[in-house]
């Protein structure tokens, strides 16, 4: 595990690829407790893992497959959306 | 006795719901005359289900999770949505802006979380009443043993995700709380079993969990790892009373080790925040939930949303989960974790190669005061679930039952058994009440 | 100056239904978000749950494209925002693509395909108030979002836009014949292109829906790039968009501001095994391939590998249309000549393709039946092919409408005896030995009955009536 120094910097950058808006308080306080914790986390290169497979889910699970069958949701998948025009979702402008 | 107005008045007093259905409809089955509350993560259609966070304020799903149809199937009464720590981000079910239930032997202390809400109304419910609760990393354990409540998360894939607001989806099982073991085994009997709408799920035949009997000189594994330091003293000697209670009663005792106890913590944390960070992206004021008026490009609107809607805790989160999948970080910290995860499992197997269920206290303490609480950094938040996270990791099987009380506060016996051996871990439960 | 292109493509499958859940993929006429459902549309509590004929159609692909298929695959998350994706990450394939190490023959180019996998489309922009730099807000429409999507990336081995064109036609074609994709559906073919001039900065340009306009893009980037280096400005490594409209790249980011995707392994679903008996059962029942029929027509059908090449390279629809005349018609080498040679021509006369054209083996055969029965002339059937391309009715229909049927011999004989009467000064030339004149006699019958008569029976009448006379 690299030597990673949880700079304000490193906050903004997380916040900033989290679409997340922080004050300078508040990434000063996340500053530290980020450093606390990633550092608390440090402790998984004690253990040998050479050779070892990652576990994706704890269980093995059996190949999941559907069969290629169209179906209907009968649903208004607009009931929950505040800002439409017709039937088009509005959504923010992409420049 | 009208269940619907008589939970209304002990939420009242203790706060553990989020939302009521409008009136309980009932029918026949297995479940029939029992109301079940549904924690708010796990969708019930046309009732608000908010995850415990603004950021779904107000959000009515247009389906109900597959677990909520089972039991309808099954007679059962949907009382409402019991509270939780927001996403199921906490130990202590005080990560929300919603209700922050009371713990009902104490007010002064927490329930324990995420699941609180729903360990609250089990433990004051004076009807008959089950709890649809869920786990990621020791959220129906924790509660459940500090209200002295039943609280069983069934092996990973047992009961279908489908329907439960994800966070973390290698981690998360829907499972079940009740006021004894035959209770909660009946509910978990109904919810089991496969589903079509669930890639992970398990399509191993689910038996009658409430068929329970004595084990026959059942072995019971002891961990060292998880006695002696770290855990207060009062709630051991608890433990180690129940377990002599046991073993006076047939069952023997057998010192084991799972190694990589320790490391299980971060392990768990890693893969979680990761999972978790992906999760929540898509709460991003389109589709549903906490919309606002449209204006700015894509990521000033997304920002506002989610800087409105996100707790301090999931903001905390989802930087740590987008930290460890990122370039460079990724194999350090994502991939080491998924590893480390394997040689957990791998202590576990080699335990149960030797015992039928493994023993410990589910929590190193009692509920602790909200005082107490406040006064916390997030790593000693996190550090609190260093017995339970193990198991959920390994996905394996666990039942907390109430075993005694220590500072008057209920103390929990943690049963573990091997994947898929939710009988064999629930008799041993059933032994434990009668005690 | 050497171009180095390499191609992303996305090719949308012709499945039934979505690839993570059972929404229909027949969108192209519907009102928008009807063809969506709480998984595609990212609803809290949805999962989703694997389309078992896509992951067949990518692994036929794969081994098209004469790649290795992986024994288990699995997926990721690709994480991004934006306001087509309904998750805020896609579905793809990051660390275990479907296939990989192939390669396609272009000419006797070999470029090489480095991967092929499978993942889902984003959801479809409108673009209110400007382009896509400037809009001044999106709406959003989900039917394509979970649309399956195979995405071929090739090594950086194609030098020319010309080949980038050949490549993606000969692709699009195999992808036909496989019967994993319709060319006709509306962007079912994207483009991501990264072009280099003599090893400098590589240039991205996203997006680009159908080939001709890849071909287009292709050519005003390199000419962009080699103009700036010409002038001694520098190449920015940069992600541009191609505006159909106007023929131009321009930048829609650089790659300095690109994000980390953050990839993890999708935990929602299983891994795949493809075992080796899925591969053989899939490769046995494949569709049989372009170059291969190619070859076919050429040892069953007799005809030449150029006439092969051609109806076979213009579209599977063609080679079917081809292969039903031959059955209607016992001669395959005059199917393949009037096909290649007049038929096509006329379609591309009138701008159809064979799809858009009202053309039936049935009718095409029968202006060969026509001929051999005696009814028209090979001129007038190359005549009268225009007007069967233009106007989809029969040619016996035609011939009747307008009358075209070849004369009987008896009324031609008519004719000619009224244009010899009329010409006594050319009679009396070929008499007095000058041959010519009979070729002046034949022409003015000829004149006067059109196409309806063959110009040799003309020739042997009026020879025989200045014989007699």
């Amino acid at each position: 595990m690299a030597e990673i120094a949880v700079t304000r910097e490193l906050v903004k950058e997380l916040a900033k690829a989290a679409r997340l808006v922080l004050s300078e308080e508040e990434t000063d306080k996340y500053t530290q407790q980020l450093s606390v914790i990633l550092d608390a986390f440090k402790e998984l290169d004690e253990v040998p893992t050479d050779g070892v497979e990652p576990s994706y889910h704890p269980i093995e699970i059996k190949d999941s497959l559907r069969e290629d069958k169209p179906e209907k949701w009968e649903w208004d998948p607009l009931a929950n959306v505040k800002d439409h025009e017709g039937k088009y979702i509005r959504g923010p402008s992409i420049k | 006795m009208n269940s619907l107005k008589r939970a209304k008045e002990l939420d009242q007093e203790y706060h553990f719901m989020n939302a009521f259905a409008d009136s309980l409809d009932s029918g026949e089955g297995r479940l029939k005359g029992y109301t079940v509350s549904v924690k708010d993560n796990v969708c019930v259609k046309g009732v608000q289900s908010t995850a415990g966070s603004k950021v779904l304020e107000g959000y009515v799903p247009p389906f109900d999770a597959t677990v909520i149809a089972k039991c309808r199937a099954e007679g059962a009464s949907i009382l409402g949505k019991t509270t939780q720590d927001e996403f199921g981000f906490g130990t202590f079910n005080v990560n929300t802006p919603f209700n922050k239930p009371l713990n009902p032997h104490d007010p002064e202390r927490s329930t324990g979380g995420s699941s609180g809400g729903a360990a609250c109304i089990t433990a004051v419910a004076d009807f008959p009443h089950l709890a649809i609760s869920e786990s990621t990393g020791g959220s129906i354990s924790c509660p459940a043993s500090w209200c002295g409540v039943v609280g069983v998360t069934p092996t990973y894939g047992r009961v279908s995700r489908w329907g439960l607001i994800d966070y973390a989806n290698s981690l998360d099982k829907i499972g079940v709380m009740g006021k004894t073991v035959k209770e909660a085994a009946l509910l978990l009997s109904v919810i089991s079993g496969p589903d079509k709408y669930d890639s992970t799920v398990l399509d191993t035949p689910v038996p009658d969990y409430t068929e329970l009997e004595s084990v026959e000189e059942l072995k019971v594994g002891v961990p060292k790892e998880y006695y002696g330091e770290g855990i207060n003293s009062d709630v051991e000697k608890t433990i180690w009373s129940t377990l002599k209670k046991l073993e006076s009663k047939g069952a023997k005792l057998i010192d084991v080790s799972l190694p990589h106890t320790k490391y299980a913590l971060s392990s768990y944390y890693i893969i979680a925040m990761a999972e978790a960070s992906t999760n929540l992206s898509k709460f991003s004021g389109l589709r549903y939930g906490l919309q606002e008026h449209i204006e700015g490009d894509f990521n000033q609107y997304f920002s506002k949303i989610r800087t409105l809607g996100f707790g301090d805790e999931s903001k905390r989160r989802v930087m740590l989960g987008t930290f460890t999948r990122m370039a460079g970080y990724r194999d350090a910290y994502y991939l080491k974790a998924l590893k480390v995860r394997t040689k957990v499992i791998e202590d576990f197997k080699h335990a149960f190669e030797a015992v039928d269920v493994l023993a410990a206290p589910t929590m190193p303490v009692v509920a602790p005061r909200f005082d107490e609480i406040e006064e916390l950094e997030p790593i000693q938040h996190y550090m609190m679930d260093i017995l339970t996270v193990a198991p959920n990791l390994a996905g394996i099987p666990m039942v907390s039952v109430p075993c005694g009380t220590s500072e008057d506060m209920p103390v929990g016996l943690h049963l573990m058994a091997d994947h898929l051996q939710e009988h064999t871990m629930l008799r041993a439960a059933w032994e434990v009440e009668n005690l | 100056m050497k171009a180095t292109i390499g191609l992303e493509i996305h090719v949308q499958l012709n499945t039934e239904s979505k690839l993570f859940c059972s929404c229909t993929t027949e969108i192209d006429d519907l009102e928008p978000n009807t063809a969506v459902c709480p998984i595609c549309l990212g609803y809290p509590g949805s999962k989703p749950k694997l389309n078992r004929k896509a992951v067949e159609h990518g692994i036929t692909i794969g081994m098209a494209l004469e790649s290795r298929i992986k024994p288990v695959i699995r997926f990721s998350r690709k994480n991004y925002f934006y306001p087509d994706m309904a998750k805020n990450y896609q579905i793809t394939q990051y660390e275990v693509p479907l296939a990989e190490g192939g390669y396609l023959m272009v000419g006797d180019h070999r470029v090489g395909i480095t991967r092929v996998h499978i993942e889902e489309d984003p959801a479809k922009l409108v673009h209110v108030g400007g382009g896509i730099t400037n809009a001044r807000e999106t709406l959003i429409d989900y039917n394509r979002a979970g649309v399956p999507l195979v995405e071929i990336v090739t090594e950086p081995d194609i030098e020319s836009t010309e080949e980038a064109r050949d490549f993606l036609k000969k692709l699009s074609l195999i992808l036909e014949h496989l019967g994993v994709y319709d060319p006709s559906g509306e962007g079912s073919l994207r483009v991501d292109a990264n072009v280099s001039i003599d090893g400098g900065n590589r240039v991205e340009v996203k997006n680009i829906t159908g080939f001709r306009n890849v071909e287009k893009a292709l050519n005003y980037e390199v000419v962009r790039q080699r103009s700036a280096v010409n002038m001694g400005l520098p190449i920015v490594r940069e992600t541009r968009h191609f505006d159909a409209e106007t023929g131009v790249t321009s930048t829609l980011r650089l790659k300095e501001q690109e994000e980390d995707y953050g990839y993890i392994a999708e935990p929602d679903l299983t891994q795949i095994h493809l075992s080796e008996e899925l591969v053989g059962g899939l490769t046995a029942s494949m569709p049989e391939l372009p170059d291969q029929r190619i070859q076919r027509l050429v040892d069953q059908n007799g005809i030449t590998r150029f006439q092969s090449d051609i109806i076979v390279n213009t579209g599977l629809r063609m080679s079917i249309f081809y292969e039903k005349c031959c059955e209607l018609y016992p001669d395959s080498k005059t199917v393949a000549n009037w096909l290649v040679t007049y038929l096509l021509k006329s379609l591309n006369y009138e701008g159809m393709s064979l799809e858009e054209s009202s053309v039936a083996p049935e009718t095409f055969t029968e202006l060969l039946t026509m001929m051999d029965d005696g009814t028209i002339s090979e001129r007038l059937a190359k005549e009268l092919i225009k007007d069967y391309v233009k106007t989809g009715k029969s040619p016996r229909k035609l011939v009747e409408e307008k009358n075209l049927a070849l004369l009987p011999v008896d009324e031609l004989r008519v004719v000619v005896g009224e244009v010899v009467s009329e010409n006594q000064k050319a009679v009396d030339d070929y008499r007095s030995g000058k041959t010519k004149a009979a070729e002046y006699l034949i022409g003015q019958v000829l004149r006067r009955v059109r196409a309806r008569a063959a110009a040799n029976t003309v020739r042997e009448l009026v020879l025989e009536a200045l014989k007699g006379n």
